[in-house]
């Protein structure tokens, strides 16, 4: 451990807070943030009770105030204490490129999951997916997409009766509708 | 039914064909989970999970009892190989494992894990067999204060075990609690923190938390890995038997690290990582062949072997006994088990001695399972590794998409998923412990309702909680861990040795 000061620089000059210690005042920060709204929303919405018949307001407050305190501790800890250290290794270039196409692909199938129903929206999460992860062919991301998107949701829907939405080929749907 | 008459009674409810082919099942879902790097036990239980409510109690139970034990297996497997550990628990096995495998005796080395897995297994389970039982009955004289101290006390040894600095483990803890509040208040009835969503009232579903904190998260952290260069050795099954003197080495050490791995399997945190160090550490000490440890020696990796398994087996006590899940996947296991109607702690061996029998069976069925299936396949597992990133990644997402729905059907449940991936993600890239954050979430309601029953029963009175001798000592041995950071350090130093500060025990089992 090595005593820092406040302003964020050692005696020796280098830079004090690397990544991971402002990362983690970020978070002890929202922590706080999060403590504090809790513990007053508990206070002015939920019931005490008594003493003898404690309400459903005590346990959470008394975690509202814990919230708090481990913020604190973890901004602290942080701010004085090198016990975790060292720089984030977030993706840039490339990488960046192909976890930001991810996660968006990732919320348009949850988004889109209900009114696509669980095999078009799986494989067309499945094709995106191929593209973003794979190679550019058209014809084998199609291909294999289609595969694997139809054979979970075959396995899941079909083998174990699992209650899916079915979206598009559902009774009601614009697929469905027509053959049902 | 005396406690070998109820394992026998297990036993005879297993060996039905159903319940045999979800251990398969969950045998080889496990291990195909365990070699995956990233992947390890919680995750694969959470992905597991929602499967098994369509199934009966104890299929699905038996099913993720295979998850757990297979992917520990998986996970030791690659350390082998390829000294690439799937999960926490196999990092200790990598150092003499690899060794090995370098010198030619992957064979060897991978027949005398899976034998002393099993050997761990049986003994645990004729501890587990013999010790549930009367733990249970114990518990009988436990009030709301006594399970107040085993829960929160329980939680916050967890959390500064595995959470490496103070902060890292009891930040995300009351992170887990907090979210646990959420929901109708079980005495009052009462909605917290809904705001208006009907799909709030039932709380977070586990489910989603932890294949989002886990599966999710770890996803997009091997997404953006650099592409490792896995040179695959193979190996053919004549040259899975280890010789006569290997054989002879791995006796004692299996014997050691399966005593370990239960005792770790009692106590609150991480107990299948942390006894695997703490059996490498046992050899270094009391090893005839000490010297040759980090070198190849078959005892390191007869005893890591061992004790990780024993420690998974021994986790059952607490389970079952108290309904304590001690580590994630327990509290995976514990949600389930509430799913499909069953409340764990000391009435389940009364009332349903066919669960609390055929649950302990099954762990044993599963360590045979294992035994069966993997050493011929191992060739099939490690072609797991081979298949592409791009289709592998994706096809995971979308099963934790329907796992995350399936749960309660509640599109919702999705959208947490998501979050909780995100936050999984940015949550490790800081160096948090997210086992303490799921422990939390299925440990906060257990915490309010014996916190509640305990100030009903005193009328208010909170010393009601430190009245019984053995809520004090629990909560004095809680305080101790809490503040006695170095202390701890150096005790841990001391039990699992120096290599485990190379080893974030951040930890899955």
């Amino acid at each position: 451990m090595s005593p820092q000061s406040p302003t964020g620089s050692t005696r020796a000059g280098r830079p004090a807070l690397d990544s991971k210690r402002r990362g983690r005042i970020i978070a002890g920060t929202l922590g706080l943030l999060l403590g504090v709204w809790f513990s007053w929303y508990t206070w002015v919405n939920v019931p005490f009770g008594t003493q003898e018949r404690p309400g459903a307001g005590v346990f959470p407050l008394f975690v509202g105030l814990l919230m708090i305190a481990v913020s604190l501790l973890t901004i602290a800890e942080a701010w004085f204490t090198d016990q975790v250290s060292g720089e984030i290794n977030f993706p840039k270039g490339e990488k960046l490129r192909t976890v930001l196409l991810m996660a968006v692909a990732l919320i348009l199938l949850i988004t889109f999951y209900q009114p696509l129903g669980q095999y078009v929206a799986s494989v067309l999460f499945m094709i995106a997916a191929l593209f973003v992860l794979g190679t550019r062919s058209w014809v084998r991301n199609v291909v294999y997409g289609t595969a694997i998107g139809v054979g979970i949701s075959a396995f899941f829907v079909e083998l174990l009766g699992v209650r899916l939405p079915m979206g598009l080929l559902g009774p009601t749907g614009l697929i469905g509708g027509l053959f049902w | 039914m005396n406690p070998i008459e109820g394992l026998l009674y297990g036993l005879e409810l297993v060996f039905t064909p159903e319940l045999l082919l979800a251990a398969f099942v969950g045998a080889a879902a496990g291990t195909a989970i365990g070699v995956l790097p990233g992947l390890g036990p919680v995750a694969g239980a959470a992905l597991i999970l929602p499967l098994t409510f369509t199934l009966p109690p104890a299929a699905g139970l038996i099913m993720i009892a295979g998850v757990y034990a297979g992917s520990m297996y998986g996970g030791s497997t690659t350390s082998v190989l390829m000294n690439m550990p799937g999960e926490a628990a196999s990092v200790v096995t990598a150092i003499d494992g690899y060794e090995m495998t370098r010198k030619g005796r992957a064979g060897p080395a991978l027949s005398i894990m899976a034998v002393g897995s099993f050997i761990a297994g049986t003994i645990a389970i004729i501890l587990v067999t013999l010790m549930s039982p009367i733990v249970a009955e114990v518990a009988f004289l436990f009030g709301p204060a006594e399970y107040l101290a085993l829960t929160g006390g329980g939680l916050l040894v967890l959390a500064r075990v595995a959470g490496g600095s103070t902060a890292s483990g009891y930040f995300p803890m009351v992170l887990g609690v907090l979210l646990g509040t959420v929901g109708i208040e079980q005495v009052t009835g009462v909605f917290r923190y809904t705001f208006g969503l009907q799909e709030l009232a039932l709380g977070f579903s586990l489910v989603p938390v932890a294949v989002g904190l886990y599966g999710i998260a770890e996803i997009f952290l091997i997404m953006e890995d650099p592409e490792r260069a896995t040179r695959i050795k193979s190996v053919k099954l004549r040259e899975l038997l280890p010789s006569r003197e290997e054989w002879r080495r791995a006796w004692a050490p299996w014997g050691r690290g399966s005593l370990i791995g239960f005792f770790f399997g009692l106590l609150p945190g991480p107990s299948a990582t942390l006894s695997s160090f703490a059996a490498y550490r046992t050899e270094q000490a009391v090893s005839k062949n000490r010297d040759r440890l980090g070198k190849g020696a078959v005892e390191g990796v007869a005893g890591p072997e061992a004790a990780n398994n024993g420690a998974a087996v021994g986790s059952l006590v607490p389970l079952l006994s108290l309904g304590l899940p001690f580590s994630a996947t327990f509290a995976l296991m514990l949600a389930a088990m509430v799913v499909q109607g069953i409340q764990p702690g000391p009435l389940l061996i009364e009332q349903r001695p066919d669960i609390f029998w055929s649950l302990i069976a099954s762990m044993y069925v599963a360590n045979v399972m294992l035994l069966i299936l993997n050493l011929p396949l191992v060739g099939v597992w490690v072609s797991v590794l081979r298949i592409p990133k791009s289709l592998l990644m994706p096809g995971i997402m979308v099963i934790a998409v329907i796992g995350a729905y399936s749960t309660r059907f509640s599109p919702l449940d999705v959208w947490v998923l998501v979050i909780m991936g995100a936050l999984g993600y940015l949550l490790r890239k800081l160096d948090f412990a997210l086992a303490s954050m799921i422990v939390g979430l299925v440990l906060g309601p257990f915490i309010e309702k014996h916190l509640r029953e305990g100030l009903f029963l005193s009328r208010g009175d909170f010393s009601y909680f430190l009245d019984s001798g053995i809520s004090i000592g629990i909560w004095s041995v809680a305080v101790l861990v809490m503040l006695g950071g170095p202390i701890w350090k150096l005790v841990r130093r001391r039990i699992v040795g120096e290599e485990s500060d190379k080893v974030k025990l951040e930890v899955e089992d």
